[in-house]
């Protein structure tokens, strides 16, 4: 203290320097003052701006300037602006619900094949809303379905314009919509679960994209044997199984019914009827073998049932 | 007064704008991860993007022993570089000598998977590092007020945490998320199985009989283990055992239906990273594909996608001999060598 009292000098250096730090000078930032990362110094926009929002466009509150979602999307029932469908999946064999487990062998088919249901993966793409006053959607996205995700088996279309009437749906993806990769951000672990290898040209069966279903389980072979079967479809050989068409008007007293909320059953069952589906026949795996893509598919008209709730 | 003014103009003229930057408010520079279009977009958790400085520092982080209670063990003790950030033994000694039972996983493409450890417990990987530093048989440390004091009072940690963070205050998020930003850079994409895909190299026909047996349901490893990531994110019982030592994800879950399901490992770099399993308890490929062509165990939660089971996959010797030559396909060198990986001591 007493050498800087001495020296007048050294005292207006150290203020120089303590100044100069806090000199301004041009910044580069963010220079939106909505934005979380707002730079009240900065006077060049370098694009950093973090703009927390809803970045869904299917909710009430969507704000197009988001760049990244908080979780504070609003997805609004309150009619009368706005209508809801929740859709619960279901699924049997005949008319019991299923217990899912390997060993559960208890279900029978129409080849007589006593087998099991572990778990059912499968794709719903585009669906078409029909809403009561005649107008329709066409939803921008899939649904995917795990009996192994319990939040996959009930799924709800919010800020819906009016009540619904019926839906439409192709089980799997049309060839469009089913290329390599192309749903590698979606929700759920799907790409993971659900792609169908690339090859790279090395086996014409496996060409990329994604299987349609994976219903797993064991069935019991003719030599009293249990076994497993992966029935897995898909674009086998780049072809294109996915079916178109399963249309429902929503059931109901008169012309038609309205809901804001139904099931939709699988029957399990009915992908082994006619034409008849053998276990013996098609073994293990599927994925490469035509006939048995085929017999399935030409079974697939009459796996779905829809219940207004 | 010529002597005063004569310093500030000296002390204007060096002073410029860009070049004046205390190392510690300097903002860290991010940098952007890359990776092929099979890889999903990386997590990148808001409050903890990927910087140069997050990166150094956690690379420090990673491989000091200053994170352990008795300044012995580090995370790279256990997470090797050069066996793909796995061990080499079945078990890994942390503090104490004291030993695991689960091997140590390997740490590759993090950034892009959702769950860590064996049973994913963890979700992200910064709740994930906060488990070895206090586990017993790992850091062994009991709080984290501890860790943070042997961090302040070192000579490096003052200056590597101001010039990630912006200020010298040591804390326990910021541990986390330089260790995590420096995993998410862990990145391996350059295997010969991509180059080939790239079509810059040719497959012998060996590895493509084994790429076939792999991909399809010949040999159907590609359902849990899938191309891209090479592991699905997903927890399976693959037939090591009918009855189960590890309950594995039915700790988590509490399922029944997860009794003695692990997560599908990836398996790039698996020549690197021996011995394999959530217990070490294979020490070559040849006896992992041995185990695949004997199909597995039954047990009432084995998965039906292990479909050969009490059957097998019948592969030939030659067969055999062809899926590893494929499984050897995704090494990456490149990866095991980084430079920026390796030892920042050294
Ligand atoms: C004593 C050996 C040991 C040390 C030290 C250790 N780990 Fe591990 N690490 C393991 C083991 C064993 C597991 C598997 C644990 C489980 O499944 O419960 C693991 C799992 C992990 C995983 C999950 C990988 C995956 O894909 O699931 C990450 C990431 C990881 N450790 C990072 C770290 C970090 C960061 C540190 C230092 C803070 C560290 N480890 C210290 C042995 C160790
Ligand atoms: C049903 C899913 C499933 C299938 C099918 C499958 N794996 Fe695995 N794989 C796993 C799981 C789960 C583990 C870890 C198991 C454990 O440690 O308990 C594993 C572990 C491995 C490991 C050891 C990895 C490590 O880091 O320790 C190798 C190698 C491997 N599998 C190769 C293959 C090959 C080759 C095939 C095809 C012949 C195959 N897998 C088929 C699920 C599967």
């Amino acid at each position: 203290m007493i050498f800087i009292r001495k020296n007048n000098f050294f005292v207006f250096l150290v203020c120089v320097f303590s100044l100069s730090v806090f000199k301004s000078c041009t910044e580069s930032g963010c220079t939106d003052s909505t934005a979380e990362n707002y730079n009240s110094n900065a006077t060049e926009d370098d694009g950093s701006c973090i703009v927390l929002g809803c970045t869904d466009s299917s909710a009430s509150n969507y704000n197009p300037n988001a760049t990244d979602d908080n979780d504070s999307c609003i997805y609004s029932c309150l009619e009368p602006e706005y209508h809801c469908l929740e859709i619960n999946f279901n699924h049997f064999v005949d008319n019991q619900e299923i217990i899912y487990g390997n060993n559960n062998i208890f279900y029978e088919n129409n080849a007589g094949n006593n087998y099991s249901v572990r778990r059912i993966l499968y794709v719903l793409s585009d669906i078409m809303l029909f809403f009561e006053d005649g107008t329709n959607l066409l939803l921008d996205e899939f649904m995917f379905i795990n009996t192994d995700d319990p939040q996959t088996l009930t799924q709800t279309i919010y800020n819906l314009p009016a009540l619904c009437a019926g839906i439409s749906f192709t089980f799997g993806f049309s060839s469009e919509n089913n290329n390599d990769n192309q749903y590698i951000d979606a929700e759920n672990n799907f790409h993971s679960l659900m792609l169908w290898p690339n090859t790279n040209g090395v086996n014409p069966a496996f060409q990329g994209g994604y299987h349609y279903m994976k219903l797993e389980g064991k069935y019991i072979d003719l030599d009293g044997n249990q076994n497993f079967y992966n029935n897995h479809t898909g674009p086998t050989n780049g072809s294109d199984f996915s079916f178109y068409q399963f249309i429902f008007d929503f059931p109901g007293e008169g012309f038609m019914g309205t809901a804001n909320s139904i099931f939709i059953n699988m029957n399990i069952n009915n992908w082994y009827n006619d034409p008849i589906y053998d276990f013996n026949i098609f073994g293990s795996g599927i994925m490469d073998n035509m006939e048995a893509q085929w017999n399935l598919y030409q079974n697939a008209g009459d796996i779905f049932s829809v219940q207004i709730n | 007064m010529d002597r005063y003014l004569s310093v500030i103009i000296i002390i204007i003229f060096f002073h410029s704008c860009d070049k004046y930057e205390p190392d510690c408010c300097g903002t860290p520079k991010p940098i952007n991860l890359s990776y092929p279009t099979s890889f999903p977009t990386p997590y990148n958790p808001l409050d903890n993007p990927i910087t140069e400085e997050g990166v150094n520092l956690g690379r420090h982080l990673f491989y000091d022993p200053i994170l352990s209670s008795d300044n012995t063990i580090s995370c790279a003790s256990c997470h090797k570089q050069e066996y793909a950030f796995g061990d080499n033994t079945q078990y890994s000694f942390g503090v104490n000598q004291s030993i695991g039972d689960r091997n140590a996983p390997t740490i590759i493409n993090a950034a892009f998977q959702s769950h860590f450890d064996w049973d994913g417990k963890n979700i992200s990987l910064e709740d994930q590092a906060q488990r070895p530093i206090f586990n017993d048989i790992e850091l062994h440390n009991n709080n984290w007020s501890e860790v943070i004091h042997r961090l302040q009072v070192s000579s490096i940690y003052p200056d590597l945490f101001c010039e990630a963070f912006g200020d010298e205050l040591i804390d326990s998020i910021k541990v986390l998320n330089a260790i995590a930003q420096f995993e998410r850079t862990l990145v391996s994409v350059d295997s010969k199985f991509d180059q080939w895909l790239r079509g810059e190299v040719a497959f012998t026909e060996s590895e493509i009989d084994g790429f076939n047996i792999y991909s399809t349901e010949r040999g159907d490893c590609f359902h849990c283990h899938p191309i891209g990531l090479f592991t699905d994110n997903s927890f399976h019982n693959n037939g090591l055992d009918a009855e189960f030592i590890d309950l594995g994800r039915y700790n988590v879950t509490s399922n029944p239906l997860d009794q003695g399901a692990f997560k599908s490992p990836t398996l790039r770099n698996i020549e690197y990273s021996a011995p394999y399993m959530h217990d070490g308890r294979f020490g070559t490929l040849d006896e992992v594909i041995d185990f695949y062509n004997f199909g597995g165990y039954d047990s009432p939660t084995v998965d039906p996608l292990m479909k050969y089971i009490g059957v097998g996959l019948l592969l030939t010797s030659q067969e055999k001999m062809n899926l590893k030559a494929f499984l050897l396909t995704l090494s990456d060198e490149s990866f095991i060598n980084n430079e920026n990986f390796t030892n920042p001591f050294n």
